[in-house]
């Protein structure tokens, strides 16, 4: 049978045309569907991401990085020099800050765990605490960019297309790549933080939930349904168009740009009927929703991105980003932070529980971060008026804290080490270009192989940089 | 950027005399790969060939420096890193100074110094790759056909003499008979129309153009179609287009922030201004390098040179960073790779950190561009400190009635802010009565009715407050009637050389290279620096980019007009006689027909730098005509079409796209130019040093069926009312791109089923097929297609229309399922793609 007979025997169904034009032409499948699911390039110890991006940056010496002489010495002067090129207000009266709370040690591997996250302590045995953090910007807008794309100023892509890149998709009725209520509003948030930057756009992330970054509550795809028409209705409608299309593809006898185009209105049409679906989180039980602390006021945002998160891994989705805002406490840090701290803990729990259960927490790499730390000092914003209450402290990115668990991760360990304020990193520092690398590397991809080469240049994740941090692989 | 250390040191033939042992690639891959770039970052500065002063006369840079010592002798000892000073200097040994003395390395450093030391400190034999050795990139300079003189090719012979009707079909026609290929058919009346439309001006052809084209099958129909369209100002709203995808143009600034300007916009006008009255290319290039040195005769013509220099002065830069430094060195980069890749074909950025690695762009050569705009002036130079900066912007002359005028909106727009600002002032007294009122209540006693009522009432006021603060907010960020600026260049007070960045890091500079040229383009006259230039009324030093323009635009210089003519071939053919259009270089493609690109340049510099003549002589050509068909015999041999046999069908740019259905709509708004902003924005305008732009800002009702190229372009996605713009493919803004890429999402195809927008214009499409009396369906359908397809209806088709709808009409009443049908056409591929 020749292509031509193929095209014209295929009858109504789309879908078997594409599938029989794919079949007649292998060779070209990798450049009709660029997310077909691809082999890493070595075995891999996860599957998918679910990266927590905490925006604003979370206090590492109120967390996870308890420091005993700190709290000693909380309301002394400054103890270290600030860095010459640093910029920034509020430091006239600055003095050292104690933990806002109380620490707790946690699991049988006795992780210091703030008290403000009691829930995510019973998980301590799972979590890798990365206490050496490094990033290279003390702004927002770079470090932001440099956290989701390695880079600080330029526009590349983000790590999320970075992955859809090498591995492709596992479910070919979704995007490979999709971030929950992204921030694209606030200081540093951008589109670009999700975006393929120079790799094809079919890497980049799908947007779940307004770009206005709205309550998470209404989160959906854009476009995803038109409510005006019945799907009987517009399932006709797409057959006229189909029929207009294949007629006319018909006298071109070969066009493989529209053949996509036509393959691509069918899976539009299957999303439209798959992904209402999955971000339906009604459909759950009530007990799932509970865990996730739906349904509590304090809780309910990040508890629907969670769930999300869980049922999109479920589904086959590499990549997935979801994001609390608010965590970057320059004044009001003592009533701030445990806001933040309360919004995320059950919610995570609940997640690492229920991935747990459904056998998905082994192939699934969680990430926790915010693009910097905050300085153990505080600032004052008052000029020496107001009282303690409205401290808060400043971006920190020569020192904080981020963990890691799930997929080929050593749980209940730290690694690295601050100075004894939580100032500056000072032992097994991990850079983020480190963290990228070692993202990849549990998703079984070199990072030093993972290249694209556009304006005649080989360009990767992590530029010229990135160390596999061994030492909390199992 | 990659930096393949690796590759490099498979170049080297390396053996180590410290060692006195051959060391082995895996050793000097280590080395290239953690430790020489830990000594560039952290030793080089006090410690190498580049420092101002060789401290210690330590020379870190090389096997010999290594090998020799300091004043002190030798610092290394093969083998033994404890008995190494470098060691023990790293690891800050007590009774040694630490070093670096900024503050000890990270262990992961110190510790590769140290395994260095211990395999014997093996060094590279050379310390640069052969490419940047002066001979051989003299050799690569003349052997690449990028860089070599434009010639001036005769159209070859060919042995089918009637097909050509030209030189330029000759010159593929050569190259068809060369592969035994025989060019396609001819493209029917109706394609031909609407292709020629659609890539002159962006818009399908009108229906009265269609009957009169397919009624004339003279040679002359086509000539007199080609001369109108190129005339039409719609020629320039398309090309200037094109021609925006390679400059930072957008109506915000901030790579971070979507930070408004209003002032953008004025470059957008110039270059689609420019296109239209044909202005020559090479005048083109000078204005916007150069167009605020460049004399003038007039006013109008002195505002019109500043504004063109909004093609260097408008981009991506991070106003939101306390690192200046870095700041405008990623400034002056983003120039220089603009130029390159714009203008040059070069991808001169890859010279930022080293010696090109493919191309022979030494370092220092990159450097001497970067003098360049090290002394020009991006940046509004008042506000250089803190975390914020913003663009410099130039007043532009104004005559005296413009002068007039602004003073009275400015009146009208004072009384309006005045009423605002009074009324917003007003709302938050109340709410603060109100507030005052409810925490007395709160402290007074325990809730009441009372209270919960005054609670009520607060939040409205507080609502209410927040609502007109924001409205006032927007009269004063994008309403406030301001004297004509532009975002512009101008030179500095007074110019400097760059220094080298080691390995790109503008705080460790290296030696100073003089302001100059790329060395790999040799122009006929050697050019030099004005020292001091009259500008206006006095002298003021220079900063040499008007000598940049002339070095740019001279005979001598190859690129500038090869690059142009391709990027011209490539949005009339869908490809560019060499693909990579923003890449001439090595690693760039080669030309599919190389004596054609040569005949093609040299005619443009004869034509006077005229876009349109080209234009007019390439669209003429039988090759232009082809039809899309597909042979087999010719696919078989040249399955690319590179060397077109035929003419490839491509997808409607975005912008192609929207324009095209609102003009068979009816909705399309044809005024030209103006203002951008201010627009809608029913979310706020968030105050505060810089003002950045909602999120949700809207596209105001008055410019929401312009063209699409007069809408606003923001950085950071286009608004969500533009999100065809963000789905097909529109390129970002921050970026220099002259091909843009076409993906196929699902994304692309829920928008095309459900976005209130194509069911909007197809709502729209429906009523005017309805509206005229008297007609059978037969023939609106057949009206409707001819107008949105360019070509009349088979009778299938009509059918086909006829069932849907007849099955359809019940259920959704006459007028949606028209609306439907007419949907249907909309996002069929016929209606997307230019054939």
């Amino acid at each position: 049978m020749t292509r031509r007979e193929l095209l014209k025997n295929s009858g109504c169904g789309f879908g078997a045309l594409a599938v029989n034009a794919m079949l007649a032409e292998q060779s070209t499948a990798a450049e009709t569907n660029p997310l077909a699911a691809r082999q890493p390039h070595f075995a891999a110890r996860a599957k998918r991401v679910i990266f927590l991006w905490m925006q604003g940056g979370p206090s590492q010496m109120d967390l996870f990085d308890y420091k005993p002489r700190l709290a000693k010495e909380s309301g002394d002067p400054l103890p270290y020099e600030m860095p010459s090129n640093r910029t920034t207000v509020g430091m006239v009266y600055s003095r050292l800050m104690g933990p806002i709370s109380g620490f707790e040690r946690r699991g049988e591997s006795g992780l210091s765990i703030t008290d403000m996250l009691p829930h995510l302590g019973d998980h301590a045995d799972d979590l890798c605490v990365l206490l050496g953090m490094e990033a290279d910007s003390e702004a927002h807008a770079p470090a932001v960019r440099q956290l989701h794309t390695g880079a600080t100023q330029l526009v590349r892509p983000s790590i999320g297309s970075w992955v859809s890149y090498g591995l492709g998709t596992d479910n070919e009725n979704l995007p490979a790549f999709l971030t929950v209520s992204p921030n694209i509003t606030g200081d540093g948030g951008s589109v670009q933080l999700y975006g393929s930057a120079f790799l094809p756009a079919v890497y980049q992330g799908t947007a779940i939930g307004s770009p206005a970054g709205d309550d998470s509550k209404n989160a959906s795809i854009s476009y995803l349904q038109d409510p005006s028409i019945s799907p009987q209705m517009q399932r006709k409608q797409l057959d006229l168009l189909q029929e207009m299309n294949r007629s006319y593809l018909e006298k071109l006898e070969t066009d493989r740009q529209m053949e996509g185009l036509i393959e691509s209105f069918e899976l539009a049409f299957r999303m439209q009927a798959e992904a209402p679906e999955l971000i339906n989180l009604e459909n759950e039980p009530r007990t799932t929703r509970e865990l996730y602390g739906i349904g509590e006021k304090e809780t309910d945002n990040f508890g629907r991105q969670c769930l999300m998160a869980r049922r999109f891994a479920e589904a086959g989705v590499r990549f997935i980003q979801i994001t609390d805002n608010g965590w970057d406490s320059h004044a009001k840090i003592l009533s701030a932070h445990p806001k933040r701290c309360k919004a995320v803990d059950k919610p995570i729990a609940g997640l690492i529980k229920d991935l747990k259960t459904r056998g998905l927490f082994d192939d699934t790499l969680l990430v926790w971060s915010g693009e910097f730390g905050r300085t153990p000092h505080f600032q004052d914003l008052d000029d020496g008026k107001g009282n303690m209450d409205t401290y808060g402290r400043g971006h920190n990115p020569y020192g904080f804290c981020a963990w890691m668990a799930g997929g080929g991760i050593r749980g209940g360990m730290t690694f690295g080490k601050s100075d004894e304020y939580g100032f500056r990193s000072v032992e097994d520092k991990v850079h983020i270009h480190d963290m990228h690398a070692t993202i990849l590397h549990l998703l079984g991809l070199d990072h030093e192989r993972l290249t694209y080469r556009y304006s005649g240049r080989d360009f990767r994740l992590t530029d010229v940089y990135g160390r596999i941090v061994d030492e909390i692989i199992a | 950027m990659n930096c393949s250390f690796n590759i490099l040191a498979i170049l080297f033939v390396g053996s180590s005399a410290l060692a006195q042992t051959t060391a082995s690639p895996a050793q000097l891959d280590f080395f290239e790969k953690r430790v020489r770039p830990v000594l560039v970052q952290n030793c080089h500065s006090c410690h190498s060939e580049q420092a101002a002063t060789v401290f210690a006369n330590l020379r870190l840079d090389s096997r010999e420096g290594v090998e020799r010592g300091g004043h002190s002798g030798p610092v290394v000892v093969p083998g033994d890193p404890d008995s190494s000073k470098l060691i023990r200097a790293i690891r800050y040994e007590s009774g040694l100074v630490g070093m670096p003395p900024t503050g000890k390395l990270a262990d992961r450093q110190i510790e590769a110094l140290a395994e260095w030391v211990r395999i014997g400190a093996p060094w590279p034999e050379q310390n640069t790759t052969a490419l940047t050795s002066e001979a051989k990139s003299e050799d690569i300079r003349k052997d690449h056909w990028a860089w070599k003189p434009v010639s001036k090719p005769e159209p070859p012979e060919t042995a089918n003499t009637e097909w050509p009707r030209g030189a330029i079909d000759r010159f593929i026609l050569a190259k068809l008979e060369e592969k035994g290929i025989a060019p396609g058919g001819d493209a029917d009346r109706y394609t031909t129309l609407r292709r020629l439309t659609f890539d002159l001006t962006g818009l399908p052809p009108s229906v009265e153009s269609i009957e009169a084209f397919a009624g004339d099958s003279s040679a002359a129909a086509l000539e007199s179609v080609a001369g109108r369209l190129l005339e039409s100002p719609e020629f320039g709203e398309r090309w200037g287009r094109h021609w925006l995808d390679l400059s930072g143009y957008a109506d915000t600034l901030g790579l971070g922030r979507r930070i408004p300007s209003r002032h953008t916009w004025r470059y957008r006008d110039y270059v689609i201004d420019a296109f239209n009255s044909d202005k020559p290319y090479d005048q083109f290039v000078r204005e916007q390098i150069a167009g605020d040195v460049l004399e003038y005769e007039n006013d109008r013509e002195q505002a019109e040179q500043l504004v063109a220099t909004g093609f260097l002065a408008i981009g991506p830069w991070a106003l939101v960073d306390a690192d200046k430094v870095q700041l405008r060195m990623d400034i002056v980069d983003n120039q220089i790779d603009t130029i390159g890749r714009a203008l040059l074909g070069l991808t001169l950025g890859c010279a930022r950190c080293h010696d090109h690695k493919f191309d022979p762009i030494p370092q220092r050569d990159y450097y001497s561009l970067a003098g360049i705009f090290m002394s020009t002036k991006t940046l509004d130079e008042k506000r250089m400190s803190g975390v914020f900066s913003d663009s410099y912007r130039a007043l532009l002359p104004e005559t005296p009635e413009e002068l007039i005028a602004r003073g009275e909106s400015l009146k009208r727009w004072q009384s309006e802010y005045d009423a605002a600002k009074a009324e917003s002032e007003q709302a938050a007294a109340e709410r603060d009565q109100l507030k005052e009122k409810h925490e007395a209540a709160k402290k007074a006693g325990p809730e009441s009715d009372e209270m919960k009522e005054l609670a009520a009432k607060l939040e409205k006021a507080a609502k209410k407050a927040g609502k007109l603060k924001t409205e006032a907010g927007r009269l004063l960020l994008y309403q406030k009637p301001s004297p004509p600026m532009a975002v512009a260049l101008a030179d500095r007070a007074i110019p400097e050389n760059a220094r080298i960045n080691l390995a790109g890091n503008p705080h460790m500079l290296g030696d100073e290279a003089p302001r100059g040229f790329l060395s790999l383009i040799k122009t006929d006259k050697p050019l030099k620096f004005a020292h001091r230039r009259l500008i206006g009324f006095g002298f003021q030093k220079s900063s040499g980019r008007l000598e940049l323009a002339d070095w740019l635009t001279n005979s001598g210089n190859p690129l500038t007009a090869r690059v142009m003519v391709n990027r011209i071939w490539h949005h009339l053919f869908g490809a560019g006689l060499v693909r990579s259009v923003d890449n001439f270089g090595l690693r760039g493609d080669s030309p599919s027909h190389p004596e054609l690109l040569d005949y093609l340049a040299s005619r443009f510099v004869d034509l006077d730098w005229s876009v349109k003549g080209l234009i007019r002589e390439i669209v003429l050509s039988r090759t232009y005509q082809l039809a899309a068909r597909h042979e087999p015999a010719a696919a078989a041999a040249d399955p690319e079409n590179r060397l077109l046999w035929r003419a490839n069908r491509r997808r409607l740019e975005a912008e192609a796209m929207r324009d095209a259905v609102l003009l068979v709509s009816g909705a399309l708004d044809r005024r030209r130019g103006g203002i951008t902003l201010p627009i809608d924005t029913p979310e706020g305008v968030i105050m505060g040093q810089p003002p950045f732009m909602s999120p949700k800002v809207e596209l105001g009702e008055s410019r929401r069926y312009r063209r699409t190229v007069y809408l606003p372009t923001v950085r950071k996605s286009q608004l969500a009312d533009l999100d065809l713009l963000n789905l097909f493919d529109f390129p970002d803004p921050n970026t220099v791109t002259g091909r843009r890429e076409v993906t196929t999402v699902p994304t692309q195809a829920l928008y095309l089923m459900n976005s209130p927008f194509l069911k909007e214009q197809s709502k729209l499409a429906a009523g005017a097929v309805l509206e005229k009396p008297g007609l059978s369906d037969n023939k609106r359908i057949a009206a409707f297609l001819l107008r949105a397809l360019g070509r009349p209806a088979g009778e299938d088709e009509v059918e086909r229309a006829l069932t849907f709808l007849q099955e359809t009409e019940k259920e959704l009443g006459r007028e949606t399922a028209w609306a439907r049908y007419c949907h249907a056409v909309f996002v069929s591929n016929e209606f997307i793609f230019r054939s």
